[in-house]
């Protein structure tokens, strides 16, 4: 039998992942849930989805034609009337001004087509005379009106046929006597606007598709991984076989690496079929008229599916990694689909981030996995897309699904996911096993500041600045606190800091804003600025109407408080005991500048988050950092208020001067005797 | 001696204790050719020991020796020394016997030219050879069990950890579980298994070491246990070693 050969591939001894990857594949292929997943669903039932609703309509709406409309005509305009009466499906009623309403709501006519008298006038011109003329230049002919329920949609798919009546009404009798006088195409103009608006947007169901696409996409690949995922990780454990790898010579990471490489070859095949179906479906299938043909505007062309393929890539890799790591923390088939769902929310918020325009614009969008993948491939339907847009979103992709698939890997050497065993509070802030805590509470409260806090910064800047730190920052930071239940004061590093550090980091204040500058104008030259943001920034910096030391209070001593307190307090706090110092501060830099939610404050910001966390660590106390960070907002605050020139000689020199002395506070006594 | 548990502690934490002790400074020996049986109740701590003796779990303090290899320090050569088999422990339902053992095999690092005999005798060894192509999920208990049996010792360990192997089992089942404990034993093996049953200690241990509460009470031949009690027989003996160390 060829599956008891010998662990031999090519003369060379299989790796043990290899091993439990052959092993895992062959049980996923065994399984009929996960080849219905992967196999049937893409190919028929994502296909059918597209077709069905969108041929079901075709032909609701077809029928819907062959209804008779009841018109009312309020007004007064025979060759009108005469030419309604004589369309088919169309029955005439003469309406007054003051019962139409009533006739419409009893149902008894459909639609009212309120005729101004100065149409009827209009049209009953020959355009012999001069005063036709002047009349005509003097602005557009009246339009007629359609009154209607729109909530009777029976109603609202049936007006083809009032349309195609009155447009040809138009054509006939109107549009045929300018032409005579060469003025036609002024007049369709004007009237075919008006017809416009009082068209029911029957293209907006066709138009969704760029919308749509997306969604369709990422669930694809969540439920085609989701399941395999459950089924080799918490299957493992609630059948019992996990014990036994456990106690098999192999590296638990190679398992784990073995089982995520299955699921994301499942998660793969699935976005090949699934986007070769339904390319296929658009190209070849009933739909294409409807879809492709009239769109021309989108794409959907080879080159775009193969696009959307590219930019797909890492992002099975990171919902494959995502659904292991999820099946990794629960022990039942039960709990696990109980995660699946938040899961699927969670997924799908990211994906609607693409789609609010606000949202869609800031640059930061671009590096969120999930969300950059939604919006290119939205961008790619449409035509819309940048090749530096598409390679943002495949490298940040690339790199979120590696660090996702490494800590998935990681999962299996922790005991209490493994065999439920719990440690106490004391033990987990000993031990620094707040990790998943840690990324879960920081997953939330960036995505609180990413939605709420942007969406409050369009009601009112200053408000929204304030409610941000107070109720987004600060409070997350102490109820984590308060759970993690560490001691307050030593997690916080609230302690009396020796002056040294206090001076230098008052230096440092002006200092850190000139090096801010600077490096955002290299970073200019590699990153141009989006208007939005430009935009943005210039509304939180200067907000109208208010004074100087308003804004300093809020934009200064607020987030020098509230910012410190979450980041160099409790993630330093916490954080510093699994991490050794480099990487404590690096990590703690790198949030910092993330959170901020700008790409093009990561680089700047990210330094100043490093500077601040060594200031903590160094000093064992969270003032001088706070010290700093209010300084560095202040003089940035106050340079943008009174447009300073930063780059002057002047500023640069105060600012290297700031740097000396830092320089000589810091290096006072020999660093090791200080950093505890 | 093929195994040397040393001082072995582990602490859990739960909402409603706080932090215990799950094991408590248990310390024993095992040589070759021996069994020796832990005997004690529900949440005595048998299955966590025999978890950190096989490297599942890490113990917060204390180490323990099987064959040499350091669980602390070399718990990729305990894995290489140890058969495991524990009554929770199932099968892949969607492969066959012989795929299972392959796997097992191929993961434990067994030569892999010699693989393919290995699982040959195996499958006459425990009589697999009219199941050993079907799928597991149509297998009956019994068959299960051989499976389970010959999954652990795929990789032909000195040293056997068997975590209550016959609970759940029926009679006849067992049986096959007892037989194949003996057989292993003649073979030279050092076999420790955890057990709540006392007749099937009484039968089968060499000596047996009473667990409580995390902590190993006695450990004796049951003539040494007779004599220290004055008790003839294990469930006595159970209760009154128990009972003195806990009023105690």
């Amino acid at each position: 039998m060829s599956s008891s050969t010998t662990p031999m591939a090519n003369g060379k001894p299989m790796s043990k992942t290899s091993i439990v990857f052959f092993k895992e594949l062959k049980e996923v292929l065994r399984d009929y849930r996960t080849l219905i997943m992967m196999i049937i669903i893409p190919t028929l039932f994502y296909p059918a989805m597209l077709v069905f609703p969108a041929t079901f309509a075709k032909q609701s709406i077809a029928k819907l034609g062959q209804n008779t409309v009841k018109v009312g005509i309020v007004g007064d305009c025979k060759p009108l009337e005469q030419h309604l009466e004589a369309a088919e499906h169309l029955k005439v009623i003469q309406l007054s001004e003051s019962d139409y309403r009533e006739k419409l709501k009893s149902n008894e006519v459909d639609v009212a087509v309120m005729v101004p008298p100065e149409f009827t006038e209009a049209i009953s011109r020959d355009y012999t005379t001069q005063q036709d003329f002047s009349d005509l230049k003097k602005g557009p002919v009246p339009a007629l009106k359609l009154v209607l329920d729109t909530n009777r949609e029976k109603v609202l798919f049936s007006m083809s046929n009032v349309y195609a009546a009155i447009a040809e009404f138009q054509e006939e009798y109107i549009k045929n006597r300018l032409r005579v006088l060469d003025i036609g195409n002024a007049w369709e103009r004007e009237t075919k606007v008006k017809f416009d608006d009082v068209l029911p947007k029957q293209s907006e169901t066709d138009n969704m598709l760029p919308q749509f696409a997306p969604y369709l996409m990422i669930l694809m690949v969540l439920l085609a991984t989701s399941y395999p995922a459950i089924d080799l990780i918490t299957g493992e454990r609630q059948r019992g076989t996990l014990a036994l790898l456990l106690v098999a010579p192999v590296e638990r990471r190679s398992i784990m690496y073995g089982k995520i490489i299955v699921v994301v070859l499942v998660g793969l095949l699935t976005t090949v079929l699934g986007v070769i179906s339904i390319a296929a479906t658009l190209q070849f299938g009933p739909v294409k008229s409807t879809v492709v043909d009239a769109h021309p505007q989108f794409d959907f062309g080879l080159t775009a599916w193969l696009l959307v393929l590219f930019v797909m890539m890492p992002l099975v890799v990171f919902i494959s990694s995502l659904s292991v790591f999820v099946a990794a923390l629960t022990r039942t088939f039960q709990q696990a689909q109980g995660y699946l769902f938040p899961l699927l929310l969670v997924t799908l918020f990211l994906a609607s981030a693409a789609q609010i325009p606000e949202l869609a614009d800031n640059a930061f969008l671009k590096v969120v996995p999930i969300a950059n993948t939604t919006l290119c491939i939205k961008q790619i339907i449409t035509r819309h897309q940048t090749w530096q847009g598409i390679l943002i979103t495949f490298v940040s992709s690339t790199i979120a699904a590696i660090l996702l698939a490494r800590s998935a890997a990681g999962l299996l050497q922790r005991e209490d996911l493994l065999l439920g065993v719990q440690l106490s509070p004391k033990k987990k802030m000993e031990t620094g096993s707040y990790s998943r805590e840690l990324v879960i509470f920081g997953g939330i409260v960036f995505f609180m500041l990413f939605y709420f806090g942007q969406l409050l910064s369009l009601w009112n800047v200053m408000a929204s600045l304030v409610i941000t730190q107070i109720f987004l920052i600060l409070c997350p930071a102490l109820a984590f606190l308060h759970y993690t239940r560490s001691p307050v004061l030593e997690t916080l590093s609230f302690k009396k800091p020796s002056p040294r550090y206090v001076i230098a980091a008052l230096a440092l204040g002006f200092a850190t804003v000139v090096i801010s500058m600077l490096i955002l104008t290299v970073q200019t030259k590699f990153l141009p600025y989006s208007e939005a943001y430009g935009r943005q920034m210039q509304l939180m910096l200067m907000p109208p109407g208010r004074e100087l030391w308003q804004i300093i209070l809020v934009a200064a001593l607020m987030p020098a408080i509230c910012e410190e307190i979450f980041f160099r307090g409790v993630l330093q706090g916490i954080l510093r005991k699994n991490l050794p110092k480099k990487k404590l501060i690096l990590v703690i830099g790198l949030l910092f500048g993330v959170f901020h939610l700008s790409m093009f404050r990561i680089l700047p910001t990210g330094l100043l988050g490093v500077l601040l966390a060594y200031l903590t660590l160094a000093s064992g106390s969270i003032f001088p950092s706070m010290c700093l960070h209010f300084m560095h907002n202040a003089y940035y605050l106050w340079s943008s208020f009174y447009k300073v020139d930063l780059d002057s000689t002047l500023c640069i020199s105060l600012a290297f001067g700031g740097l000396v002395v830092a320089a000589v506070a810091l290096g006072w006594k020999p660093a090791q005797t200080e950093e505890k | 001696m093929a195994v040397e548990v040393k001082d072995l502690r582990k602490t859990f934490f739960d909402a409603k204790r706080g932090e215990f002790l799950a094991v408590d400074g248990i310390s024993f020996n095992c040589s070759q050719g021996e069994i020796v049986g832990l005997l004690g109740p529900n949440g005595a701590g048998k299955t966590t020991t025999l978890r950190m003796i096989a490297t599942i779990l890490r113990p917060d303090e204390g180490t323990a020796k099987i064959n040499g290899f350091d669980i602390n320090t070399d718990p990729q050569g305990v894995r290489k020394n140890l058969g495991f088999l524990s009554s929770e422990t199932g099968l892949y339902e969607r492969l066959t016997p012989r795929e299972i053992l392959n796997y097992f095999g191929q993961l434990s690092d067994y030569p892999p030219d010699k693989l393919n005999q290995r699982i040959e005798d195996l499958i006459k060894l425990f009589e697999m050879g009219e199941f050993a192509d079907t799928r597991c999920e149509r297998l009956s208990t019994g068959m299960k069990q051989k499976v389970s049996i010959a999954r652990a010792i795929v990789h032909d360990p000195p040293v056997m950890a068997l975590d209550e192997p016959t609970s759940g089992l029926d009679i006849i089942t067992s049986q096959n579980t007892y037989q194949f404990i003996r057989d292993s034993k003649a073979q030279g093996k050092c076999i420790i298994f955890s057990t709540h049953i006392m007749s099937e200690a009484e039968k089968l241990c060499d000596r047996i070491g009473i667990i409580h509460r995390g902590k190993l009470f006695a450990m004796g031949t049951l003539e040494e246990l007779r004599e220290l009690t004055g008790a003839h027989y294990l469930e006595d003996i159970f209760l009154a070693i128990v009972k003195e160390q806990v009023d105690v």
